[in-house]
């Protein structure tokens, strides 16, 4: 058994972060998976099969990036609700670089053809500066535990770092 | 003219420790035998989204506000009713002298199809009115700000949670609340929507205890081994326990899985693969 701990941050802002992941299995489709914190609290999860047909890994994760964002904005509209404001624009962590640089420079790249309509919406909103798209390599990334069956060691680090904590001793 | 046919129900009410709270009854009208356009019009009721139930527990934890609880008594049972519906005698209480009559229904009961939704419209219109503002993006939370100080709503069908900045303003809201509706302050949030709250020095632990005990009873897997992960890592599933033969048994604990998933995202994969 697990719990989820929400920690507590005494920060005066916390900043909405997101992580985008993705991971090809043999037998099935690509995953897509977008985790949203806040501060260091896990507000939000998605793990599916990947909606449309992608014929190259950074355009698999650009359409992903597209519904992180989608997601993201959403949260934003949420906080704004809240009345609850983020000193910086919410960072979403990409794990590919085709896709974290396509998002900031406006050049279409034969791997991202097909993709307009995502490359557009992305964009849009990297360039009003309501969100950033930074890069993270895979090895630091979390969204591994919702790709992949993973070995007992790395599935209890993933928990760990997820806050999904097992019981206290009672 | 359609008639609505009514049951009586019994239920066992339990606490989050699975102890027996209070024995309960209560008649509810069989639903399913209202038509469309005649009985009832418009049934759709919005639920809050689990991602804004997490984000408010956040927020609420980094202020250190007190989450408050409240329980409204019978929900459904005060709204008025819009159509005009009738529905037989109740069971055991039938006019001995005037047999063939039939209740004409005032207000809503359990069973209803409208009766979620003329509940959510009733509670929607009393907080507005006493200046709460809903939000836009998730239609059961609600924000009640007067000057710095800001307070949060969230409802749950008749569960409600109630945070803020300032507890003398909260008292106020739950006064306002009570003025209105039969309802019970349960103090700082410890059952929600089955999942148990404690609040450690940490933060707030979120868990599911007795909702996987009741997952494990009814897959009749309370004995098994306990495993370290979800999934293999080296063979695919093979799904063939003759638990799995039953394919009606197999979508209900799926289902069931699938709501586990609001306190562990560990297991969101697995539960995803099997769906």
């Amino acid at each position: 058994m697990a719990y989820i701990l929400l920690a507590v941050l005494l920060l005066p802002y916390m900043v909405l972060q997101i992580q985008i992941g993705q991971a090809v299995l043999r037998t099935e489709n690509l995953r897509v998976v977008t985790l949203c914190f806040f501060g260091q609290t896990l507000i939000s999860w998605k793990s599916g099969k990947q909606r449309t047909v992608a014929r190259s890994s950074t355009e698999a994760e650009y359409q992903a990036l597209a519904d992180g964002t989608a997601e993201v904005i959403w949260l934003l509209h949420l906080l704004t609700d809240l009345q609850i404001l983020s000193a910086s624009a919410p960072i979403i962590w990409c794990d590919n670089l085709g896709a974290t640089y396509s998002s900031a420079n406006p050049v279409f790249h034969a791997r991202t053809k097909h993709v307009e309509v995502d490359y557009h919406f992305v964009r849009d909103r990297v360039a009003k500066k309501e969100i950033q798209i930074r890069f993270i390599s895979s090895q630091d990334q979390l969204a591994d535990v919702f790709t992949k069956p993973l070995p007992t060691s790395s599935f209890t680090a993933f928990c760990f770092k997820l806050r999904v904590d097992p019981p206290p001793l009672a | 003219m359609n008639v609505v046919s009514n049951r009586w129900v019994y239920k066992i009410k339990c606490r989050s420790d699975g102890s027996i709270e209070r024995y309960k009854a209560r008649l509810v009208a069989r639903g399913f035998t209202k038509q469309e356009g005649i009985d009832y019009s418009e049934t759709f009721s919005p639920v809050i989204k689990q991602a804004t139930v997490r984000l408010v527990f956040s927020v609420a934890v980094s202020c250190g506000w007190k989450i408050h609880q409240l329980d409204i008594h019978n929900a459904f049972l005060n709204d008025i009713l819009d159509e005009k519906v009738y529905m037989k005698q109740p069971q055991g209480f039938v006019d001995s002298a005037l047999p063939s009559h039939l209740c004409r229904l005032h207000k809503s009961l359990y069973g209803l199809k409208q009766a979620p939704r003329a509940w959510y419209t009733r509670l929607n219109d009393f907080l507005l009115s006493i200046g709460f503002r809903a939000s836009k993006v998730d239609t059961s939370l609600f924000i009640f700000s007067v000057g710095l100080d800001i307070c949060y709503l969230l409802v749950y069908v008749d569960d409600i949670l109630l945070t803020g900045s300032n507890s003398l303003l909260l008292q106020r809201l739950i006064q306002l609340l009570s003025s209105e509706f039969k309802l019970h302050d349960l103090g700082s949030v410890h059952y929600f929507l089955g999942i148990e709250v404690q609040s450690t020095s940490m933060g707030l632990m979120l868990f599911q205890h007795k909702y996987i005990l009741d997952i494990l009873t009814r897959a009749g897997m309370l004995s098994c081994k306990p495993i370290d992960t979800p999934i293999s890592t080296s063979k695919a599933t093979i799904l063939l326990d003759p638990l799995f033969s039953d394919a009606t048994r197999f979508r209900q604990i799926v289902g069931a899985l699938k709501y586990l998933t609001f306190t562990r995202p560990d297991i969101c994969f697995t539960v995803n693969r099997v769906c």
